[in-house]
């Protein structure tokens, strides 16, 4: 006679045999500081994932390496000049406004990792109603806010910093000589504040029009509408800017529009830190026509470009803030 | 049937929510051109209108859609509501193109409102007529292009907007024949606005080359029904599954 | 495997869904492999765990799918992108998605129109089947406020809209409540009696029990039954039945049975009311227990036969 004893259900642990079926964990908790850390390292991995982000990624920085092959060559071909002569092309070189031409070229591509980084960011979370989730967890909206907006900032400024932190360094030990160091011996820790820039404006506008959707889609359309707009009104800035040049006969105020965009508060702000207006890559002395065709336009206003960046910025980032919330609203 | 379609996009398309933000940025054409003078001193009343619509109008249109165009599947795609129209008795085609020309309708009418706005604050309305007929040409034909790019690839929309943005203006300015490959320079032809001095500057960013207009008619006819011919038979023959994706 | 299921236990209709050595991969994964069956009128559930291949069968036999090799058709035709399909078929996905500024009304309104009704007509037939599926109230309302269990009565609403001859639901239970799952489990079981060729796309196995006892079962990508539930029962030697026999004195009627050959083991209850045989062959038994019955004078409450159940069935089946 086969007589079997009743099993034990796996999910029953109440009775005198003890359920090893399953294990709560019972290691140590993380610290509530590092709460954001697991959101943010969550996203960064989904978004480092991509194709397109590592495609955007790399191609952001390629006026650097443009720039790092031409002086290459340049310096290739006046290598046999006597001593003591230096290449006058080198001699005429500003050198900061090298970074901000390539911050400046780099902006479209930076914009593009923010969109990928960011645009799904709250909003496929709304969609996916992953907030209930999330904010079920011993995370507070902090925690959550916090890892969203590091897992888009986190990102952009390594993209930001890796080339110009190579090529400063490339720069530092090649070019010494023609005053790279002696021209600005602070540039190093004004390109550190320069590379947080981008970073931090599109992790908050980003974040904040992301949390007024329910679709990655429709918040990157909108923030893409918000960007090309401006880029376009910028556009027509400059066309006046050069038309008002040719007649001599500037008009300030269109100065001041050329920066009412995305990239132009940018550019704008780190013409600020870099206290430069721009240069062309090989500036040649020129007569006063000649000069009214470069497109050079006069450092903002400090005060109006930081209030406006950070007051967008804030705007934004109080707009996450006030939609963010843990409820699934069934009428 | 079809008429349910069309009337169903045209609806969703013009949704408060998503038609006015473009009414009140083309809205803004006309504080443009009306204030244009204030910014460039003896700026011609045409030459205000040619910046306002060049510059702005094109290229919101372009924008709108780069929008609009890639929603026609791949909003469907996305909110996994594609499932209820492919299994109706409705030929794919059909289906597409019916949404195809509802989005157009929309983006063009985005097109005119800026011209209009353009035309009414620079008091002139001389050159209106041939931007109508180029916008609805430029409505068809990017429609057309972002059609099947939205149909090909997942994340059409970063696509589209680096053509609209990207490509549009930086290859009309290139040397040689390469203007012959942005769908810009065939528009401008057609709308075939005559020579101001604001055209010399703007040619630095994206300037109309001299084109024949029968070949810029031609082209555009080309374009648009090998683009549409070309979506409705990959939109026949190919899958098209509900998914949650981030652009 | 090759066979057929048929709730309705009708001939072959126009309006089978056929599928010949059907596969479908995605890339190097496996959703459906080498799937041969026919489903005809009647109620037939298509049972599976998660990831066994129920959706990927249903997206194929709606066409929005094309089978890697193998031949699929419905009512004679191949599904993918083919109108003519879509004008017998009805089907409510497992999604649960829905143009949300919409309300019910108008959903089911524009499914009708997509569906090839005029205006008036639609609107008719739009009140019709909404109120068929217990949502005239709320219909006005809109779909974004809607809880789980209306949206799923909205989805059949727009899977009825056409009165389908062959009508594909998936996972259709999921949210509803207790009454509302007796509701539409009673509209189904109606159009199945009306001799439409439903399909049925379920993990739940108490679900399905009460509305057929035609199966498809899908394990990973294969089809592993189809047909009867209590045929497929007896078709699984691996696994003796158990038959459970109330009585008064377990052990006395153990003893007497014991002896049979196509008895397997027995076992008691810690009631001592019950007991409990595994059997090869449970007709025989049957007969068997009666005569041992009549020929001791035992007195037995009742009988049962507790694996003869779906949940056993597709147990004994996923674990070969």
């Amino acid at each position: 006679m086969d007589q079997k004893l009743p099993s034990t259900s796996s999910s029953a642990s109440s009775g005198p045999i003890a359920d090893l079926t399953y294990r709560n964990y019972d290691g140590p908790m993380e610290l509530p500081t590092h709460r954001w850390w697991a959101i943010a390292k969550l996203c960064i991995r989904l978004a480092t994932k991509k194709r397109g982000f590592w495609i955007a990624s790399v191609i952001s920085g390629y006026w650097y390496l443009i720039l790092a092959a031409v002086f290459f060559f340049v310096d290739l071909q006046t290598q046999g000049s006597p001593l003591g002569v230096k290449n006058p092309i080198f001699a005429n070189i500003v050198w900061k406004d090298q970074f901000l031409n390539a911050f400046s070229i780099s902006q479209l591509l930076l914009f593009i990792c923010a969109l990928m980084l960011g645009a799904g960011a709250i909003a496929n979370d709304n969609r996916a109603k992953a907030l209930l989730v999330y904010l079920s967890k011993p995370c507070t909206k902090t925690d959550y806010l916090v890892g969203k907006w590091m897992s888009i900032f986190i990102p952009i400024t390594g993209v930001v910093a890796v080339p110009t932190i190579l090529f400063y360094g490339y720069c530092l030990m090649s070019y010494r000589t023609y005053g790279f160091w002696t021209d600005d011996p602070f540039l190093l820790p004004k390109l550190l504040g320069m590379i947080l820039v981008p970073g931090f404006f599109h992790a908050s506008v980003v974040l904040g029009i992301s949390s007024l959707f329910d679709q990655g889609r429709m918040a990157g359309a909108t923030y893409a509408g918000m960007y090309f707009i401006g880029l376009f009104f910028t556009k027509a800035m400059q066309v006046i800017h050069i038309v008002n040049s040719r007649h001599d006969r500037p008009v300030p105020f269109v100065d001041t529009l050329y920066y009412m965009s995305v990239d132009g508060l940018q550019i704008g702000f780190a013409k600020i830190i870099l206290n430069t207006q721009g240069s062309t890559l090989f500036p040649i002395p020129q007569g006063p026509s000649q000069a009214a065709r470069q497109p050079l336009i006069e450092i903002p206003s400090v005060g109006l470009i930081l209030s406006l960046y950070f007051g967008i910025s804030f705007l934004a980032m109080w707009l996450a803030w006030s939609r963010v919330r843990a409820v699934e609203v069934v009428g | 049937m079809i008429g349910a379609i069309f009337s169903q996009a045209l609806r969703e398309y013009l949704r408060a929510r998503k038609i006015l933000p473009w009414l009140l940025l083309t809205s803004l054409c006309y504080l443009f051109s009306a204030y244009l003078g204030q910014l460039q001193p003896g700026i011609t009343a045409q030459g205000k209108y040619i910046v306002s619509s060049t510059i702005l109008v094109y290229h919101i249109m372009a924008l709108a859609s780069a929008i609009y165009t890639t929603s026609i599947i791949s909003q469907e795609v996305e909110q996994r509501t594609i499932v209820y129209l492919l299994t109706r008795p409705i030929p794919r085609p059909v289906l597409l193109l019916t949404r195809y020309l509802a989005s157009v309708l929309v983006v063009y009418g985005i097109g005119v409102f800026g011209a209009v706005c353009s035309a009414a604050g620079s008091h002139t309305w001389s050159l209106l007529p041939h931007d109508l007929v180029a916008m609805l040409v430029g409505a068809f034909a990017y429609g057309g292009l972002f059609l099947a790019i939205s149909l090909l690839f997942n994340r059409s929309m970063i696509i589209c907007l680096l053509y609209a943005f990207g490509w549009e203006i930086s290859v009309p300015s290139m040397p040689g024949e390469m203007y012959r490959l942005s769908i810009y320079s065939y528009l401008q032809s057609i709308a075939n606005h005559p020579d101001v001095e604001i055209n010399a500057a703007i040619a630095g960013l994206a300037s109309p080359k001299s084109m024949h207009l029968i070949t810029a008619w031609i082209c555009m006819i080309i374009a648009i029904v090998g683009l549409a011919a070309f979506s409705a038979y990959w939109f026949q023959t190919h899958e098209f599954i509900g998914r949650e994706d981030a652009e | 495997m090759e066979s057929s299921s048929r709730g309705g236990g009708g001939r072959l209709s126009v309006h089978d869904i056929e599928l010949k050595n059907v596969s479908r991969w995605y890339g190097e994964v496996i959703g459906l492999n080498d799937v041969t069956c026919t489903v005809g009128p009647g109620l037939t559930a298509l049972l599976g765990m998660n990831g066994a291949g129920k959706s990927t069968l249903l997206r194929l036999i709606t066409g929005q799918l094309r089978p890697t090799t193998g031949e699929l058709l419905v009512g004679g035709m191949e599904p993918f992108a083919n109108p003519a399909v879509y004008r017998l078929m009805g089907y409510c996905p497992e999604i649960d998605n829905f143009y949300e500024h919409y309300n019910g009304f108008q959903f089911v309104n524009f499914m009708a129109r997509l569906q090839g009704f005029d205006g008036a007509h639609a609107k008719r037939r739009t009140a019709e089947v909404i109120e068929h599926v217990g949502m005239s109230e709320r219909a006005h309302k809109k779909i974004a406020g809607y809880s789980k269990g209306m949206r799923q009565r909205i989805k059949l609403a727009q899977a009825m809209i056409h009165d389908p001859q062959i009508i594909l639901l998936d996972e259709p239970l999921n949210g509803l409540d207790p009454v509302g799952r007796r509701e539409f489990i009673d509209v189904l079981g109606d159009l199945a009696d009306r001799g439409k060729t439903i399909l049925v796309s379920s993990h739940i196995l108490f679900e399905v029990e009460q509305m057929t006892r035609s199966i498809l079962l899908l394990h990973r990508g294969r089809l592993l039954a189809t047909g009867d539930l209590r045929e497929i029962r007896g078709l699984i030697d691996k696994h003796p039945h158990k038959i459970r026999v109330e009585t008064s004195d377990p052990r006395r009627l153990a003893t007497y049975m014991l002896d049979r050959a196509n008895v397997v083991s027995a076992r008691f209850e810690r009631s001592g009311t019950a007991v409990q045989f595994e059997v090869a062959e449970p007709d025989a038994f049957y007969t068997m227990l009666m005569n041992v019955i009549d020929d001791h004078q035992l007195l037995v409450q009742g009988y049962s036969s507790p694996d003869n159940n779906l949940e056993s069935v597709f147990r004994y089946l996923v674990s070969n």
